[in-house]
């Protein structure tokens, strides 16, 4: 077949929809709820010097890295890793390395799904007033635990499954219209508003001042403090500088095989390197300053410090859904607060749960050369079934279990590998001529020194801490009763089953095109 | 606030308010070329 003949990829409309898109595949809970926690939990504004050094020396080079691979991949029609990698090192097992990229963001989306699920259902709850009244963090806790279930018979409520069903709902069809119709459409106006809602809740909090007269210390700059005076003692602990990158990390999603897979819709002279930096940049405006002024300062001006420790004590999630809602529900204009909320975090949710699943619907359409509606049914019916695991197990640790496996323990892995194969193996200066090609303005020169030393040691040194920490423990199954270790083992065999299909459909791809390794 | 807080948050949200700003002023001065490139393999 010539080049001519095969059929055209789609692409990008214009180029600030491209980076919305990818801004809004980065932007989601963890810029609202996961960073806050993670300041206030590691030295403060002392948090930010390893932040800044991650963003600086890992997830900058990294974010160009994927962005460049995608583009090339783009140019030979391949979206996904499966294809990227054969075309940077040519060796057989490349194809199949590349389907951990694929895994990865699938995995992920087969859990948060339900977690958007959520957003979608508080946003609901917040109009109609039903979680109002609610006087305590204990009586928000256990709103939440009613509305997911988990003290049920199947251990999901029949409003949180409803709800499930409308997002997926919701997702299918914006996935259905493709990358202009759909993902880039919901973007360019799904980001304003998103960032007009923070916005407008920042503002809103800023000017509380000490809710309670007879403690004025419990006030919103107080609250600023807490986030950012900053413990300097905290700059020698090693741990402070892992949770500064793996929260660069996380936020940015690099590391998943997803931005390739948006970069890879780029045309072949579109410039990667502002594109790249304007949406690390987007994401982090919208991580330090939307995401930072929202949820810890509020909560210490309602709780004072001792109950901020609790809250940040209590995760992320706790902090989005019980204390959040509780302390909203007290301001003037609760309902429209409220509902802000939730609705932004909905969009955010969407956004990223969106680019998630792309990687699966492209390979498809890309290596199989299925059909978009074909592909996104396929895809869609997988993360519907697959959901249940997570679901019905969520008592039981299934979603932390694939969390673990699939967004720490992979990520670390698949990121130091993506580094290696595009940097060593293909050779550093045809990355650098790969990242710097159609470049509005070339990346500075320290940078390819700092992809072929720093990254990859910085990687190495992530994924170490990472897999020894906390990979022991997960893998021997610690402390973990008989029932939750079948939900466990049926979340680590799904992983699996998943990968053995990828690993059965590239090979069967790759015979049928017999044009790669 | 100390006085060390308030020079991390107006460091921190200078520097990436500077660099957001710069980057959405390139890319809005130069958007995607309009014209058609010939069609790339799928």
């Amino acid at each position: 077949m010539t080049e001519n003949l095969k059929p055209k990829r789609e692409a990008w409309g214009t180029r600030i929809g491209l980076v919305l898109a990818m801004a809004g595949n980065a932007t989601g809970l963890g810029n609202y709820l996961r960073f806050p926690v993670q300041a206030a939990q590691n030295g403060g504004g002392a948090f930010m010097i390893p932040y800044f050094c991650a963003l600086l020396f890992l997830a900058v080079p990294l974010m160009w890295c994927e962005w460049a691979m995608g583009r090339m991949g783009g140019e030979k029609g391949h979206g996904t890793t499966p294809g990227i990698f054969p075309l940077l090192w040519k060796h057989p097992l490349a194809k199949y390395i590349g389907a951990i990229g694929v895994l990865l963001p699938v995995a992920v989306g087969i859990y948060y799904v339900y977690v958007q699920s959520w957003t979608l259902a508080y946003t609901f709850f917040a109009v109609l007033g039903k979680y109002a009244g609610i006087a305590s963090k204990e009586g928000m806790s256990q709103f939440l635990s009613n509305f997911q279930g988990v003290n049920s018979a199947w251990g999901v409520s029949e409003t949180a499954y409803v709800f499930f069903l409308a997002t997926m709902a919701v997702n299918t069809i914006i996935l259905m219209g493709g990358i202009q119709k759909g993902v880039e459409r919901v973007a360019n106006w799904g980001m304003p508003v998103l960032i007009f809602l923070s916005i407008m809740l920042v503002i809103r909090i800023l000017t509380l001042g000490a809710p309670d007269p007879s403690q004025p210390d419990n006030n919103v700059w107080n609250g600023m403090g807490f986030i950012w005076n900053p413990d300097f003692s905290q700059l020698t602990n090693s741990k402070v500088w892992l949770a500064a990158a793996g929260q660069i990390f996380f936020t940015l999603s690099v590391g998943f095989g997803m931005i390739q897979v948006y970069a890879s819709y780029l045309r072949s002279k579109d410039d990667v390197v502002v594109n790249g930096l304007s949406t690390t940049m987007v994401n982090e405006w919208g991580e330090v300053i939307l995401g930072g002024t929202i949820a810890i300062p509020i909560a210490y001006a309602f709780f004072g410090p001792v109950g901020t420790v609790e809250v940040a004590q209590g995760g992320a999630f706790n902090l989005g859904f019980a204390t959040m809602p509780l302390v909203l529900d007290r301001l003037p204009m609760s309902l429209l607060c409220g509902t802000s909320w939730f609705f932004l975090l909905f969009i955010a949710g969407t956004l990223s749960q969106i680019a998630l699943v792309y990687p699966g619907i492209t390979f498809l359409q890309d290596e199989l050369k299925w059909s978009r509606k074909k592909a996104v049914a396929v895809i869609s019916a997988l993360v519907f079934i697959a959901a249940h695991i997570p679901i019905l197990g969520l008592r039981n640790g299934a979603l932390d279990e694939i969390d673990f496996w699939a967004g720490t323990f992979g990520v670390g892995l698949f990121a130091l590998m993506e580094v290696v194969i595009f940097v060593w193996i293909f050779k550093p200066e045809n990355a650098w001529k790969e990242i710097n090609k159609g470049a509005q303005v070339n990346a500075p020169k320290i940078f390819l020194w700092i992809l072929k030393y720093v990254t990859p040691v910085y990687l190495a040194i992530l994924f170490a801490a990472w897999a020894i920490q906390q990979g022991p423990a997960v893998l021997s199954m610690e402390g973990v009763s008989g029932q939750d270790a079948a939900w466990r083992w049926a979340a680590r065999l799904l992983l699996l089953g998943i990968f053995a299909v990828l690993v059965f459909l590239i090979r069967r791809a790759w015979k049928k095109q017999e044009v790669l390794p | 606030m100390t006085f060390w807080g308030w020079f991390f948050l107006i460091v921190s949200w200078g520097i990436l308010t500077y660099f957001t700003v710069w980057c959405m002023y390139k890319i809005l001065k130069t958007p995607f070329e309009k014209e058609e490139e010939p069609p790339r393999t799928a």
